[in-house]
């Protein structure tokens, strides 16, 4: 493989980060769409923006390459400010949405456009061409026109373009939305599996959040030209920092009241749902007795059976509608403030009559308390 | 797939029948003229067709024609010269009407959205007044006492007026002038239609913004080039009016042998034989950027 592994975050002893953000804003008009952010990128990492279209994730990614300049703050690769650099001339190749193949070359003219610019040797770029098309199981294809592909080997056809440079960074828009369904998790997976080969740092961008849980190895929210939590797919989908991040990945129950931390053990919530307050883990970002908001993902709240003894965090409510997922059966139960909340029941468990009153239990290491 | 309609049947029939009463009845009658004899009367040749029922009459009409048109243009190296003359002509003023068109094409393309509409109306507002009296108007502008040495000597860049009008340069700046939307329109069809992945992509793969240009905009315009280049190198050939009025006596253009023969020599055979060999000549350029069009089959995007 023509590839320089390059040593993984983890084992290198502390690295500067290979890409920083610092304080990046940039303006169209009036408008922020990207707002004073600020970011650290490891060597090696996969790291994707995720965030509802229109949220500037796609206007960092088009400043890290190059096309647009910050207005405000900088972008700094290797310890070099990347300012008045332009794209050509900037050591990172972007995968874009639309593959942006050449229409009038073939699939190995396309992949050998970047190395022509470097100047290689003939011999040693037809290799190269050879090895990319290889990598990516287009090696038959290497004569075709992109318009002769399938949308998936058009997608490899950009990713072996993208990554014949050996680029110091990879940027990827959005790299999977062109595919159906059943192709983008196989092709993800190859992606993931890509990744870890060649070592290069992956910088995705996309809107899907089962993609990005998949994919990445840390997750950046954004929210109205923000970055709003950075973390593992885990701590964010765990220990979401806000209600947007919670509703955004995945579905999450939520009910308002006011928290009472307690040092030592656990915190208390109370709310409208029940007349105690439920017990909850301590919150980072509400401070004692201030409003909040109690956050629940649907599989992590427990259907007790009629007869079962008392437990902790016991909510009572009646199930509204039950739909049959395969997997899992998910309730629709009205709490008693009012609200519908999502259970996920899982397939084997016992099985919940599809209406009338219900027995719920939350452990209180699922819930997070979250600013309101 | 789409469904066959009834219509279809209709559809194909009106463009051949089009075809059949506009462009290959008229060839026909030429070829015919071409194969005829020069004769002093109503029409100016002979045999003529009429429509009889008696076999010998066709018989002694098809037996009348003969090829001796065709054996002057071979014949007399006038014809042949006229031919390479025209020929050269239109490729000096298409190649002259691509370094032109291109830019200004590439510059309303370019324009603000909003604003094209507007300028590419402005490309065709030439066309509400007549050629001819265009053509004169360059008259006015490059004679010896002309607008542009009225100019030229204001300024002092010149001591005495130049003689542009009656030379070859003067038909070129009217070919130039004349034909220049019909290389701009293509070129704009093509260029305003192209997508800005490929040139960011172009840009991030290491190309300067002069070489996405090179290897990314100017190969997906080529269709566009062709075409114009076909719009205005076809009609240069053998265009009459522009030669006539700005040329000089050592002009010689096919438009202006087939016009002399037609109507100063009342030769119609020779003209008509001159014309249908012009036409036949003109497919070739065609030809040849279909088989380069399908050669690349690049998609225009």
């Amino acid at each position: 493989m023509p590839f320089r592994r390059r040593p993984a975050p983890v084992t290198a002893p502390e690295p500067g980060p290979l890409i920083r953000f610092e304080d990046v804003s940039l303006r169209y008009g009036p408008v922020a769409a990207v707002d004073r952010v600020s970011l650290a990128v490891g060597d090696g990492e996969f790291f994707c923006l995720l965030g509802p279209s229109g949220c500037g994730k796609t206007s960092l990614l088009r400043m890290l390459a190059g096309f647009e300049e910050p207005d405000g703050g900088r972008v700094v690769l290797d310890g070099r400010d990347l300012r008045g650099v332009p794209p050509h001339r900037r050591p990172l190749n972007m995968m874009f949405q639309s593959y942006a193949l050449f229409p009038h070359l073939s699939v190995a003219e396309n992949v050998a456009y970047g190395l022509r610019r470097l100047g290689l040797p003939r011999a040693e770029r037809v290799e190269r061409v050879a090895a990319m098309l290889r990598l990516v199981r287009l090696d038959q294809h290497g004569t075709r026109r992109p318009d002769a592909l399938s949308g998936g080997q058009r997608q490899r056809a950009a990713l072996a373009r993208a990554l014949a440079r050996a680029p110091r960074v990879l940027l990827l828009d959005e790299p999977l939305a062109a595919l159906d369904r059943r192709l983008r998790s196989e092709t993800g997976r190859e992606l993931k599996a890509l990744q870890e080969a060649v070592g290069t740092t992956f910088v995705m961008v996309t809107h899907d959040q089962e993609e990005a849980m998949a994919l990445a190895d840390r997750v950046g929210i954004m929210e109205a030209g923000r970055l709003v939590q950075v973390g593992t797919p885990r701590v964010l989908y765990e220990r979401p920092a806000s209600r947007f991040v919670a509703g955004f990945l995945g579905d999450v129950n939520l009910a308002e009241g006011r928290y009472a931390a307690s040092p030592g053990g656990w915190s208390a919530m109370a709310t409208r749902l029940r007349t105690a307050p439920l017990s909850c883990p301590p919150s980072e970002s509400v401070p004692a007795g201030a409003a909040a908001c109690l956050a629940v993902r649907p599989e992590r709240v427990r259907v007790l059976a009629p007869d079962a003894p008392r437990t902790e965090n016991e909510l009572a409510g009646i199930v509204a509608a039950a739909t049959f997922l395969g997997a899992a059966t998910r309730l629709v139960v009205r709490m008693a403030d009012g609200r519908d909340w999502s259970v996920l029941v899982p397939a084997g468990a016992q099985p919940v009559a599809a209406s009338g009153p219900v027995r719920l239990a939350v452990p209180p290491e699922a819930i997070a308390v979250l600013p309101p | 797939m789409r469904p066959r309609r009834g219509g279809g049947g209709a559809v194909i029939l009106a463009p051949l029948v089009w075809l059949v009463a506009f462009v290959l009845a008229p060839v026909a009658i030429v070829a015919k003229i071409s194969l005829s004899e020069s004769a002093l009367a109503q029409p100016p040749y002979r045999p003529v067709f009429a429509w009889t029922t008696d076999l010998d009459a066709w018989r002694a009409v098809l037996g009348g024609l003969r090829l001796d048109a065709f054996a002057t243009l071979l014949g007399d190296p006038l014809y042949l010269r006229a031919g390479l003359a025209s020929l050269a002509m239109a490729a000096v003023a298409t190649g002259l009407l691509a370094l032109l068109g291109y830019p200004l094409a590439l510059a309303l393309a370019r324009a603000p959205r909003r604003s094209r509409p507007i300028l590419v109306a402005l490309v065709l507002v030439p066309f509400w007044t007549s050629l001819l009296i265009r053509t004169y108007a360059w008259i006015a502008i490059l004679k010896p006492d002309g607008l542009l040495n009225a100019a030229l000597l204001h300024l002092g860049l010149v001591a005495r007026p130049l003689a542009i009008l009656d030379t070859d340069a003067a038909v070129l700046i009217g070919l130039v002038y004349a034909y220049l939307p019909f290389m701009v329109l293509p070129l704009y069809a093509v260029l305003v239609d192209r997508d800005d992945d490929l040139l960011d992509a172009a840009r991030d793969l290491g190309a300067s913004p002069l070489g996405a240009f090179w290897t990314v905009t100017a190969p997906l315009s080529l269709p566009g080039l062709a075409a114009g280049a076909l719009l205005c190198f076809i009609p240069i050939t053998g265009e009459f009016v522009i030669p006539d009025l700005l040329g000089g006596a050592g002009t010689p253009m096919l438009g202006r042998v087939v016009w002399s023969e037609f109507f100063a020599n009342r030769d119609w055979p020779v003209a008509a034989a001159l014309s249908l060999v012009a036409t036949l000549v003109l497919i070739g350029p065609i030809l040849l950027v279909r088989a380069v069009a399908d050669r690349r089959p690049g998609r225009v995007a």
